[in-house]
C-alpha cells in the first residue's frame, strides 16, 4: 500500500490569534454596544499582541523557516520581508483609494478654501522634517546593527522612537486644537472631513510604527538582535519608511496645493 | 385596448432578442458539446482498465493562431455591437420641440414639474408623439426612475440631474394609455410602492388637462 | 458510534494549515445555513402576491444580510479552507508562510461574522440598505440604527481577515514551494488561489477606504457620503472598485476546482494549460478595469461608460477560453460521472447561462432596463450561487478522502446532485422573466404579472435549500465509514495525492528512526504523465525534509486518524 508516511511532531500552537480576533470583535462591538466592552477588548487584543510578541521573542515558531525550494522570483527576499512588502502593498491601495476619493471630492466641489488659509504650513512642514529625520534614524539604527554596533542600535531606534512621539505630539497637541478652535474640524464640510480622515489614518499608522518600534527597543534591551539576526529591524524599518512616504503624499496635497 | 409600444422599447427588443438569440445558441454549442463528450468518453462497465497516455503534446503554433483570431473576431463584433448601439435615450434627439419634465424622486413617491410651474405626485400627464426631456433628480438618497415598458431608466442622484429623452406612442382623440413608473434602487422601507402612473393623452387632450391644473398649483417645478 | 474525541484546546490553538482549513469549512457550512435560511424566508414571502410573512423592514434586513453572508462570509472563506488545506499539500509546503497570522484570519473571520449576526438583534435592528450599502442611504440620517454602523464595523474586520490571508498566501506561494515545483508545474487549484489572493490583496483595501469613510461619517460626524459633492457617486466608485474583482474572487477557486476535478476524472491534463494559466492572469488583470458597469444607469458621462462597455465585453473572451479548455479537456478523455464530476458539469452549465447573461449586461443600451431588476439578480445567482457552490461542493466531495480518510456514499451524492441541479434551475431561471420587477421588493400586486414566476422561483427554493443541506449531510454522515486503505482512491495525478515524502540524508529534521514509503513499482506512474505535463519528464519528483503529523491527526478517534469503529485497526 502506498500510504503516505508521515512523522509525528506537536503542533506549533498559541492561543494568540484567538484572543486577537476575538478581542478586535469585542472592541468593535463595544464602540456600538457599550464602551467599556471596547475598552476591554482592547485591553484583550494588546494581550494577544504580547502574547504573539513574546513568542516571537522565544523563538517558538523559528524552526518554521523556510526550507530550500523553488522561490523565483523572489529567491533574494526571506518569507518575512516578502509579506512586509505585500503587506505595504495592501496599505498603499488604502491610502490610494483614499487619494483619489479625496481629488474626486475636491475637484468636484466649487469652491475649496485655499490650503494656506486652513492649514499651518509651518507645524506641517516641522512634522514633515520631523518624520524625514526618524526615518533617518531607522537607516542609521539598521546600519549600526548590520555592523555589530549595538550602541548605534540603541540611540537609532530610540531617536526614531522620539521623533514618532515628537510628530504625533506636534499633530495632537498643537496643530489640530488650533484647528478646532478656528473651526476647521472634522465635521464643518468636505475640506475638514478629508484632512482629517486622510491624516488621522495616517497618524494611527504612525502610532502603530511606534508599537512595533517599541517592541524593538524592548528586544533589543534583552540583547534579542546580533549582528547576523536583526531580521524585524529591517522590515519594521520597511513599514516605518512606508509611512514616512505616504506623509510625502499628504503634505503637498492638503498643506500646499 | 392594447397599448402601444413605445418605439424604444421596439428598438430594444428587437436588439435583445437578436442577442438572446446569438446567446442561446453560443450556449446550445458549449453546452452541447459538454453533454456530448460526456456520454460519448464516459466509463462504461465491461471496459478493460484505462491507461492514461502520459506523452506530452506539444501545442502548435497553428492552435494558438487559430485561437487568436477567433477570439479577435468575437471581440470585434461585441465592441462594433457596443459601439453601434448607443442607449438613444442618453443623447439629445434632433426634434426642435422637446417637453422638460422635472422628475424629482423623493422617500417615497415621485413629483413631476411642468414647464409651467404645474407640479403632480405620483402621476405624470404627457402629449403622444412628442419627445419628453426627464431631468431627473432625488432629495434624499439615490432612486431610480424606470419606465418599464420604455425600456430605459437612470438614477435619481441627489444633487446631480441625469437626462434622458424619451418619445411618447401616438394617442389621437380620445385615447388614454398608461404605463408604469418603478423605483428600481433600494431606498428605504417605502422602495416596494414607490410607483407612478404614466399617462399618454393626445396633444390637444394634454394642453387641455394642462390649463385645468394651473389655478390649483403655484408651487415651483421641484427639484 | 464512538464520540470524536476532540480537545478543544487543541482546535482554539492550532496554528496548522490542515486544521484552520477545517475550521474555515466548518464555519463557512454555518454561515451557509444561516443565510441560506434568509433566502428561504424571502422567497416565502415572495410567493405570492401581497403577502404578510415579512414586513418591509424585516424584508430588506434579510436581504442585505443574506446577500453579505453568502458573499463574504461564505463562498470566499468555503474556497479558503478548502485552499488552506489543498494548497501546501499542492506545493510541498509544511504549512503556510505565516501561520499564526493564518490562525488570526481565521478567527477575526469567525467573530466578524457573529458580529454581523448580532445586528440584527440590535434595537433598530440591523442593516437593511441591500449588501451594496448605497449612499447616502447608508449615512446616519437614513439608516439610523446602531446595528449598520456594526456591521460596516463588521466588515472592516473582515476585510482585515482576508487582507492577512492575501498576504499568506501569496507569500507561501512564491516562498515556501518544495523543489520541483516550479511556477509552470503549479497545480491549477493553486494557480486559482494565486490570483484570488492577489486580487483579493488589491480589490479589499477599496473597500476599506469606504468602509473608513462611511464609519467616519456614521461615528465623527463627516460629511463624504451625506454630501451632495458627490456622495452616492463617491461610494459608488469606491465599492464597485472592490465589488467587481470581489465577484472574480469568488469564483476563481471555483474555475481551479473545476481543472483539478476534470483531470482527475477524465483522466487527461488540462487542454492547452499554459494558455489557460495566461487567461486566467488576463481575467484577473482585465476585472480591475470593468467596475463602472455596474453604474451604466447613474448618468456618468456617456463615453467613460463606453470604455466600460468594452473591457467588459473584452474580458468576456478569456472568460469563454478557460470555460472552453475545461470543455475540451472531456474530448477523447475517460469520464468517471461520480458526484464531484457532476457538480463540476453543472457548475460548466451555470456559468456559460451566467455568463452569457453577463455578456448581455455588458451593453449599456441593455443594461438600462437591466440594472435593478430580477435578470440581474439570475445572473448573478447563477454565477455564485450555481458556478462557485456547485463547484466548492465538488471539491469538498473530491478531496473527502484526502482530508477524512473516508469515501461518501456515492448513490447519494449523485441522487442529492440531480435534485439540486434541478431545484437550482426552477428557482433562478424565472427570474430571467422578471425585468419589469424591481430588486429588493419585499412583495407584488396581483396586476403587476409577477405571481407565477415567483410562485415557480419559490418552489425551486423550497427544494435547492433542502438538497444543499442534504448535500453536506452526505459528508457529514460518511464519517461513520470505515477508513480508506489507500490514500489515492481517485487514482488522481496531482500532486496533493501523488507526493513522496523522503527523508533527505542528513537534514535537520530527520528523527532518528527513519522510514521511507516507496510507491509499489505498479503505481510508479502515479503522477508520471502530470509532471511530464507541466514540464520535463527528466527533472527529479518533489521530495520534502519530512512533513509532520499532528496530534490530532494520531488520537484515537480524530477526523484524520483512527476509525470510529472499534474494530478497525489505526489508520496512519
Amino acid at each position: 500500500m502506498s500510504e503516505q508516511y508521515e512523522e509525528t511532531e506537536e503542533s506549533k500552537s498559541t492561543y494568540a490569534p484567538f484572543i486577537i480576533g476575538a478581542g478586535l470583535a469585542l472592541l468593535l462591538f463595544g464602540l456600538i454596544v457599550f464602551i467599556p466592552l471596547a475598552i476591554a477588548g482592547g485591553a484583550i487584543v494588546a494581550a494577544g499582541l504580547f502574547l504573539l510578541f513574546r513568542d516571537t521573542v522565544e523563538e517558538k515558531f523559528a524552526d518554521l523557516k523556510e526550507t530550500v525550494g523553488e522561490s523565483w522570483p523572489a529567491g533574494f527576499l526571506s518569507k518575512r520581508k516578502l509579506g512586509v512588502w505585500v503587506f505595504i502593498m495592501s496599505e498603499i491601495l488604502i491610502f490610494g483609494s483614499l487619494i483619489v476619493g479625496y481629488i474626486f471630492v475636491r475637484f468636484s466641489s466649487s469652491s475649496w478654501p485655499v490650503a494656506t488659509q486652513v492649514h499651518n504650513v509651518t507645524l506641517g512642514m516641522t512634522n514633515t522634517i520631523i518624520l524625514l529625520t526618524s526615518s533617518l534614524a531607522m537607516v542609521f539604527a539598521l546600519v549600526s546593527v548590520r555592523a555589530g554596533n549595538m550602541r548605534g542600535l540603541k540611540i537609532g531606534l530610540i531617536g526614531t522612537f522620539a521623533l514618532g512621539v515628537a510628530f504625533l505630539t506636534v499633530k495632537l497637541g498643537f496643530e489640530w486644537p488650533a484647528y478646532y478652535r478656528n473651526g476647521f474640524t472634522i465635521s464643518s464640510g468636505l475640506p475638514g472631513s478629508t484632512y482629517f480622515v486622510l491624516t488621522g489614518l495616517h497618524a494611527a499608522h504612525v502610532a502603530g510604527g511606534l508599537v512595533a518600534v517599541g517592541y524593538l527597543i524592548a528586544r533589543t534591551y534583552q540583547g534579542g538582535f546580533t549582528k547576523d539576526n536583526h531580521a524585524a529591524v529591517e522590515n519594521i524599518g520597511l513599514y516605518w519608511h512606508f509611512v514616512d512616504i505616504v506623509w510625502m503624499f499628504l503634505f503637498p496635497l492638503f498643506y500646499l496645493i | 385596448m392594447s397599448q402601444p409600444i413605445p418605439t424604444s422599447a421596439a428598438d430594444w427588443n428587437s436588439f435583445f432578442y437578436i442577442a438572446i438569440t446569438i446567446a442561446m445558441v453560443a450556449l446550445a454549442i458549449v453546452i452541447g458539446a459538454m453533454i456530448y463528450f460526456v456520454v460519448k468518453y464516459r466509463e462504461q462497465k465491461g471496459q478493460p482498465k484505462f491507461v492514461p497516455d502520459f506523452t506530452p503534446k506539444k501545442s502548435t503554433a497553428k492552435d494558438s493562431v487559430i485561437f487568436a483570431l477567433i477570439s479577435v473576431i468575437i471581440l470585434a463584433s461585441l465592441v462594433t455591437a457596443s459601439y453601434t448601439l448607443v442607449p438613444n435615450a442618453r443623447f439629445e434627439p434632433s426634434d426642435p420641440k422637446i417637453l422638460v419634465i422635472d422628475v424629482t424622486a423623493f422617500q417615497w413617491d415621485w413629483r413631476f414639474g411642468y414647464p409651467n410651474g404645474v407640479t403632480t405626485l405620483g402621476n405624470v400627464t404627457l402629449p403622444g408623439n412628442t419627445t419628453i426631456m426627464f431631468n431627473v433628480t432625488s432629495a434624499d438618497v439615490m432612486h431610480n426612475f424606470y419606465l418599464v415598458q420604455f425600456r430605459v431608466s437612470t438614477e435619481a442622484v441627489p444633487g446631480r440631474y441625469n437626462v434622458i429623452w424619451v418619445t411618447t406612442p401616438v394617442a389621437t382623440g380620445n385615447e388614454v394609455y398608461t404605463y408604469n413608473i418603478y423605483c428600481k434602487e433600494l431606498c428605504g422601507v417605502g422602495h416596494t410602492f414607490m410607483d407612478a402612473v404614466m399617462t399618454i393623452v393626445s396633444p390637444a387632450a394634454y394642453e387641455k388637462w394642462l390649463a385645468s391644473q394651473m389655478p390649483s398649483n403655484s408651487t415651483a417645478t421641484g427639484g | 458510534m464512538k464520540a470524536i474525541v476532540f480537545s478543544i484546546k487543541e482546535w482554539l490553538t492550532t496554528t496548522h494549515h490542515k486544521q484552520i482549513g477545517i475550521l474555515y469549512i466548518v464555519t463557512a457550512i454555518f454561515f451557509m445555513a444561516v443565510a441560506g435560511m434568509l433566502g428561504e424566508m424571502m422567497r416565502t414571502q415572495l410567493a405570492v402576491p401581497m403577502n404578510n410573512f415579512l414586513t418591509a423592514f424585516d424584508y430588506e434586513q434579510t436581504v442585505t444580510l443574506h446577500g453579505l453572508l453568502m458573499i463574504l462570509w461564505v463562498l470566499t472563506p468555503l474556497a479558503a479552507g478548502i485552499a488552506n488545506y489543498v494548497v501546501p499539500l499542492q506545493i510541498g509546503a509544511k504549512d503556510l508562510a505565516f501561520p499564526r497570522m493564518n490562525a488570526t484570519s481565521y478567527w477575526t473571520y469567525l467573530f466578524s461574522g457573529v458580529m454581523m449576526i448580532s445586528t440584527v438583534f440590535l434595537p433598530g435592528g440591523g442593516p437593511d440598505t441591500g449588501w451594496t450599502l448605497y449612499a447616502p442611504l447608508n449615512t446616519i440620517q437614513f439608516t439610523p440604527q446602531p446595528g449598520m454602523t456594526l456591521a460596516v464595523l463588521g466588515l472592516l474586520l473582515l476585510s482585515l481577515s482576508i487582507t492577512m490571508s492575501s498576504i499568506n498566501f501569496l507569500t507561501t506561494i512564491v516562498k515556501n514551494r518544495a523543489k520541483g515545483v516550479t511556477w509552470r508545474r503549479l497545480p491549477l487549484f493553486t494557480w486559482s488561489i494565486v490570483f484570488t489572493m492577489a486580487l483579493a490583496l488589491f480589490a479589499f483595501p477599496p473597500l476599506a477606504a469606504g468602509l473608513l469613510l462611511l464609519s467616519s461619517d456614521r461615528f465623527l460626524g463627516t460629511v463624504f457620503f451625506s454630501s451632495t459633492q458627490g456622495g452616492g457617486i463617491l461610494w459608488d466608485e469606491l465599492f464597485w472598485f472592490f465589488g467587481h474583482p470581489e465577484v472574480y474572487i469568488v469564483v476563481f477557486p471555483a474555475l481551479g476546482v473545476i481543472a483539478e476535478v476534470f483531470q482527475t476524472f477524465a483522466k487527461k491534463p488540462l487542454f492547452s494549460r499554459n494558455v489557460f494559466i495566461i487567461e486566467f492572469a488576463a481575467v484577473a488583470f482585465l476585472s480591475m478595469g470593468v467596475w463602472m458597469h455596474h453604474m451604466f444607469t447613474t448618468g456618468v458621462n456617456y463615453s467613460v461608460l463606453q470604455t466600460f462597455s468594452f473591457t467588459t465585453l473584452a474580458i468576456s473572451v478569456p472568460f469563454e477560453g478557460l470555460v472552453l479548455a475545461l470543455v475540451l479537456t472531456l474530448y477523447k478523455s475517460h469520464i468517471t460521472l461520480n458526484t464531484p464530476m457532476l457538480y463540476c458539469l453543472g457548475a460548466i452549465f451555470t456559468v456559460t447561462l451566467g455568463g452569457i447573461t453577463g455578456v448581455l449586461q455588458a451593453f449599456p443600451v441593455l443594461d438600462y432596463t437591466f440594472n435593478g431588476t430580477y435578470w440581474i439578480v439570475g445572473h448573478f445567482h447563477y454565477v455564485m450561487a450555481g458556478t462557485t457552490l456547485f463547484a466548492l461542493l465538488a471539491g469538498l466531495y473530491y478531496w473527502w478522502p484526502k482530508i477524512t480518510k473516508r469515501k461518501y456514499n456515492e448513490k447519494f451524492g449523485v441522487i442529492t446532485f440531480l435534485v439540486a441541479f434541478v431545484g437550482f434551475n426552477v428557482l433562478y431561471f424565472p427570474y430571467f422573466f422578471l425585468i419589469a420587477m424591481p430588486r429588493r421588493i419585499f412583495t407584488y400586486t396581483v396586476a403587476s404579472g409577477f405571481a407565477s414566476a415567483n410562485l415557480v422561483a419559490t418552489i425551486g427554493a423550497y427544494v435547492f435549500g433542502p438538497a444543499a443541506a442534504v448535500a453536506v449531510l452526505v459528508l457529514i454522515l460518511s464519517l461513520r465509514n470505515p477508513v480508506l486503505k489507500e490514500a489515492n482512491p481517485w487514482e488522481a495525478q496531482e500532486l496533493e495525492w501523488t507526493q513522496n515524502y523522503q527523508h533527505l540524508p542528513g537534514s535537520p529534521t530527520a528523527p532518528s528512526s527513519t522510514e521511507v514509503a516507496v510507491d509499489p513499482p505498479a503505481k510508479k506512474s502515479a503522477g508520471q504523465w502530470y509532471w511530464c505535463m507541466t514540464g520535463s519528464c527528466k527533472q527529479p519528483r518533489p521530495t520534502l525534509s519530512g512533513r509532520k503529523k499532528l496530534a490530532f491527526q494520531r488520537k484515537q478517534g480524530s477526523i484524520s486518524g483512527k476509525s470510529l469503529m472499534p474494530e478497525e485497526k489505526s489508520g496512519e
